[in-house]
């Protein structure tokens, strides 16, 4: 063998040596937590983990293992989470982490202490999808206790609420909230949600958390209930238009096939019942039509709207249904 | 495999690649206040002005044979292009490890590194050419992909609460060796079409900024990390679709590192004083 191959031999060995320095034996056997549950008490902050474990798929939200519900207890927000962290049979992964739950005994403390952490565990994310729930830690870990199938009904339950539910980033804008609670001894979702701004906690109704989310854009498929005729909306396009001192709201409706045919009375139920939710929002801190911005749109300057201090704009609202 | 590049240097594109991996970095790298619309005013002009420096520099550099190899003047400015695109190498293996390590844990870009050189070394620039091509075609599939999955999330609405204010990262321009050796690394007259280069640069920066402004506001998308606009992607089943992109963006870093190896050898052949002919094996 030549000097010049036993050189080259000798490189290759060096360059295997350099990359076997670096090969690790990772373990990919992690307890996957697919949502995050917080409640913040006068005392302490109580923590529950839904997770998977441990033959969750590798990189799908429809992992097919069985949830389960773990909880920990600690001062600060830290403390309990590595508590809960604890009873966990592998160290946590949160790259499937979905869902947030906040207590509604506490929700405004409990979005501001669990923004930073978001923010600084790099697999956490700020498009989390966020939701309340009304019973506290030990209730769900007492009825997940008794019933091996709760934990995976919970998560299924934030599933189903995904599209109508925000995402964390959207915190700024106020947040309307499903409600998520325990009744009679079912997970259950509240029709009436809750309204999450800087200025505090708002409950809206179940008429006007519908037209909420028409004017939000979240999901699909809404039911109203006028003049005790239930009417299915399959598909809704919004527009917004600055005229004058106010704006118009154009809503078009496409209802559902079954459903019956809404009158013109009924039409301007929905009118009312649009500007009304536009203002009890505005009087909770919460542009929920962004007319701030399409004010600025028109006037082509960037003007001072701000909710907490302006009167709610005058709000024209027409719906149209199709067909 | 081995067959020698017929023009020398490298095609616009095979080298806009590498640019474009390392922009974007800087991109989902950054953390600092930025405003969509003070980085398009006041980066947009800086991109143009690159450009035509960049052009300048390449006709009085290819007028004055600064990268022949030949005199004094020639080698001094193989040199110390040389030690720039060193710095630029040791820049682009930091950021790729860096993203190893905190998005997979893993040490990979180290534990690759001495292969990429040798490649990088070894390989004539007709393979990065061929080798680009496809990489440009997956980074356009996942560009559109990210796009599909950020649809519904994007709200034009959502540009107007900014504040407008000058911070210098408005600039937001990198110095990149290759926009100043474009004579060198381009074969024949194709530099012209690489003066354009900054601007493209400048164009993936500002479609980052615009898509965190757009996804969370111009306010509060502020001061994020850029990571979270990748984490926001949705596409029912797959709800994690970042890991996909970094690790395509991953490979858009190697194939630079390897591309800058190759163009710090043709850079040690000048300042040799050997022709470009007689390094491609």
């Amino acid at each position: 063998m030549s000097r010049r191959a036993t050189l080259r031999l000798l490189l290759l060995g060096l360059l295997l040596c350099w990359c076997g320095v670096f090969l690790r034996s990772e373990n990919t056997e992690k307890s996957i937590v697919r949502a995050l549950l917080l409640e913040q008490t006068p005392e302490q902050w109580n923590v529950a983990l839904l997770y998977q474990f441990p033959e969750a798929a590798a990189d799908s939200s429809d992992a097919a293992a069985s949830v389960q519900l773990c909880a920990g207890t600690g001062k600060t927000l830290e403390q309990a989470l590595f508590a809960a962290e604890e009873h966990l049979p592998q160290r946590p992964s949160y790259r499937l982490c979905e869902y947030l739950f906040l207590n509604t005994g506490s929700l405004r403390g409990e979005l501001s202490a669990c923004e930073p952490l978001f923010c600084e565990r790099a697999d956490l994310r700020l498009a989390t999808r966020v939701l309340a729930v009304t019973p506290g830690c030990e209730e769900l870990l007492a009825r997940a206790e008794e019933e091996e199938r709760f934990p995976e009904q919970l998560l299924q339950c934030a599933k189903d609420t995904a599209e109508r539910a925000p995402h964390l980033y959207e915190r700024g804008k106020g947040l309307l909230l499903p409600v998520v609670q325990l009744k009679e001894g079912s997970i259950t979702l509240q029709k009436e949600a809750l309204l999450l701004t800087e200025t505090g906690t708002f409950s809206l109704t179940e008429e006007e958390t519908e037209m909420a989310r028409v004017l939000l854009e979240y999901g699909q498929e809404h039911t109203f209930t006028v003049e005790e005729t239930p009417i299915t909306i399959r598909r809704s396009v919004l527009g917004v238009q600055a005229a004058g001192d106010g704006f118009t709201v154009q809503l078009t409706f496409q209802k559902k096939a079954a459903s019956a045919t809404p009158t013109e009375t009924q039409c301007q139920k929905l009118e009312t019942l649009c500007a009304e939710t536009v203002q009890r929002c505005w009087d909770a801190g919460a542009d929920i039509l962004s007319l701030g911005s399409v004010r600025a749109l028109q006037d082509g300057q960037k003007t001072a709207f701000l909710t907490e201090k302006n009167a709610c704009p005058a709000v024209q609202a027409d719906v149209i249904f199709l067909g | 495999m081995n067959q020698p590049a017929v023009n020398g240097g490298f095609a616009p594109q095979t080298l806009f690649l590498g640019l474009a991996a390392s922009s974007l970095a800087s991109s989902f790298l950054k953390t600092e206040e930025l405003s969509a619309r003070s980085f398009l005013l006041w980066g947009l002009p800086a991109a143009l002005g690159l450009c035509l420096l960049s052009a300048l520099l390449a006709a009085e550099f290819q007028a004055r044979e600064l990268f022949s190899g030949k005199g004094v003047f020639s080698r001094l400015g193989c040199g110390v292009s040389g030690l720039w695109f060193a710095v630029e190498l040791i820049r682009t293996v930091r950021t790729a490890q860096e993203v190893c390590w905190s998005q997979f844990s893993s040490m990979a870009a180290l534990s690759v590194l001495p292969l990429l050189l040798w490649a990088g070394w070894a390989l004539p620039e007709a393979v990065f050419d061929r080798s680009s091509r496809v990489l440009w075609w997956l980074a356009g599939l996942g560009a559109l992909l990210c796009a599909a999955g950020l649809a519904g999330q994007l709200h034009w609405q959502n540009l107007f609460p900014a504040s407008y204010r000058f911070t210098g990262a408005d600039l937001g321009q990198i110095l990149y060796p290759e926009y100043f050796a474009l004579t060198f690394l381009c074969p024949q007259r194709q530099w012209r079409k690489a003066v354009w280069m900054p601007l493209g640069s400048f164009g993936v920066q500002a479609a980052f900024c615009f898509g965190m402004a757009l996804l969370f506001g111009a306010r509060q998308g502020s001061g994020l990390p850029g990571y979270e606009l990748l984490r926001s992607w949705t596409l029912g089943a797959f709800s994690r679709f970042d890991a996909v992109f970094l690790l395509l963006w991953l490979a858009a870093m190697f194939f630079r590192i390897c591309v800058l190896a190759h163009i710090l050898r043709l850079l040690w052949e000048k300042f040799r004083g050997r022709s470009v002919c007689e390094v491609s094996p």
